[in-house]
């Protein structure tokens, strides 16, 4: 049986927690903002090594503010963008 | 030293002689500033780390020259951001100590650059605030003490609104009460230098958060006191202080949070 560590459990239930508000900030006809979460966490999982604790520490903890300010009232779409370094 | 003094003591004769007096005195100020004075190079060790670029955090080492740079640690490090390096990163605002955003470890205890000053030793070494997330460089993640300054619900809570209209009045003695307390810039670093703060961040209130509290509950004109004490008699939201006191020591504000939290376990206390 597969078993997740304490780290990929937090990692999942925040997916899992994301997908859930900006499913329910779509309404029943839009998936915009489905797929970007989903898009966004699959390239940050791709992105970071696996034992890369203190990055996905901090990633987890600005995911959960992005959580926060979606679930607002005051939000209605979310999108992402890459600025060139 | 010697150079000020001189100086000084040259204005003050050209003030009691006049104004043939004071020519000279001007004369041989602009002598003694053609003597170069020979650098005097000080190391700033400073953490940097950026958690975007996955890279981890290092310490970065910054000479400034103290003849050219102000005496306080906040100038050194607006110094360094200006000449060498400009993405060095962290919070100020007021540069006199009222804002209380430029709260960092400074040669290991936490204080306002702005209020400290850069000491003869060759080195000093920076860090974030211990304990904090770090965002960027010496910039800490400061949401969850806001969010628990929040908690503790600080304003005037009053059952019903003043029929005249005008202000709530106090007595003198017991405004007197509350200086010590209101003074507080939330800089948070009697929170971040507390040991119970540091293992239990998320449940205990910590000093800064508590004081406050307490300087609600001692407000004369406050009816919510014992709502107040209600809500922070608690295992962990107040009793997790050990009386370690490390946050009077540290507060760069010369505040007592340590005191204003026994006063708090009493008035609790004397609920049950």
């Amino acid at each position: 049986m597969l078993r997740h560590s304490g780290l990929q459990k937090d990692v999942l239930n925040l997916y899992r927690k994301a997908l859930r508000v900006a499913r329910k900030k779509d309404g029943p006809s839009s998936f915009k903002n489905f797929e970007t979460v989903k898009t966004k966490f699959r390239s940050d999982a791709a992105d970071v090594d696996r034992k890369d604790f203190r990055t996905i520490e901090f990633m987890l903890r600005q995911g959960t503010r992005r959580i926060e300010e979606l679930e607002s009232a005051d939000v209605a779409r979310v999108s992402v963008f890459k600025i060139k370094r | 030293m010697a150079l000020r003094l001189t100086t000084a003591r040259a204005g003050l004769i050209a003030r009691k002689a006049g104004p043939s007096m004071q020519v000279r005195a001007l004369s041989s100020a602009g002598d003694l500033k053609v003597e170069k004075k020979a650098e005097k190079i000080k190391h700033f060790k400073i953490y940097r780390y950026d958690p975007e670029n996955k890279a981890k955090p290092t310490m970065v080492d910054f000479p400034v020259n103290m003849n050219e740079c102000g005496p306080m640690v906040l100038d050194a490090l607006i110094k360094i951001k200006n000449e060498q390096d400009a993405s060095l990163t962290f919070r100020r605002s007021c540069r006199e100590g009222i804002c209380g955003s430029c709260a960092m470890n400074i040669d290991g205890s936490n204080t306002l650059a702005c209020l400290a000053h850069i000491d003869d030793k060759p080195t000093t070494v920076i860090y974030p605030l211990p304990h904090m997330h770090v965002v960027k460089d010496l910039v800490p993640d400061m949401n969850n003490f806001y969010r628990q300054y929040a908690s503790i619900k600080p304003w005037l809570h009053r059952n019903a609104p003043n029929t005249d209209g005008k202000e709530n009045l106090q007595s003198k003695e017991d405004r007197a009460k509350l200086d010590g307390m209101y003074e507080c810039i939330l800089c948070a670093c009697c929170s971040t230098a507390c040991p119970s703060y540091w293992w239990n961040s998320e449940k205990y209130l910590g000093p800064a958060v508590l004081q406050q509290a307490f300087r609600w509950i001692d407000d004369s004109r406050d009816e919510a006191t014992k709502e107040r004490l209600e809500a922070l008699d608690d295992t962990f939201k107040l009793f997790r202080c050990h009386t370690i006191m490390n946050c009077s020591k540290t507060c760069p504000k010369h505040l007592n949070p340590g005191k204003a939290i026994a006063k708090i376990k009493n008035r609790v206390l004397s609920m049950h």
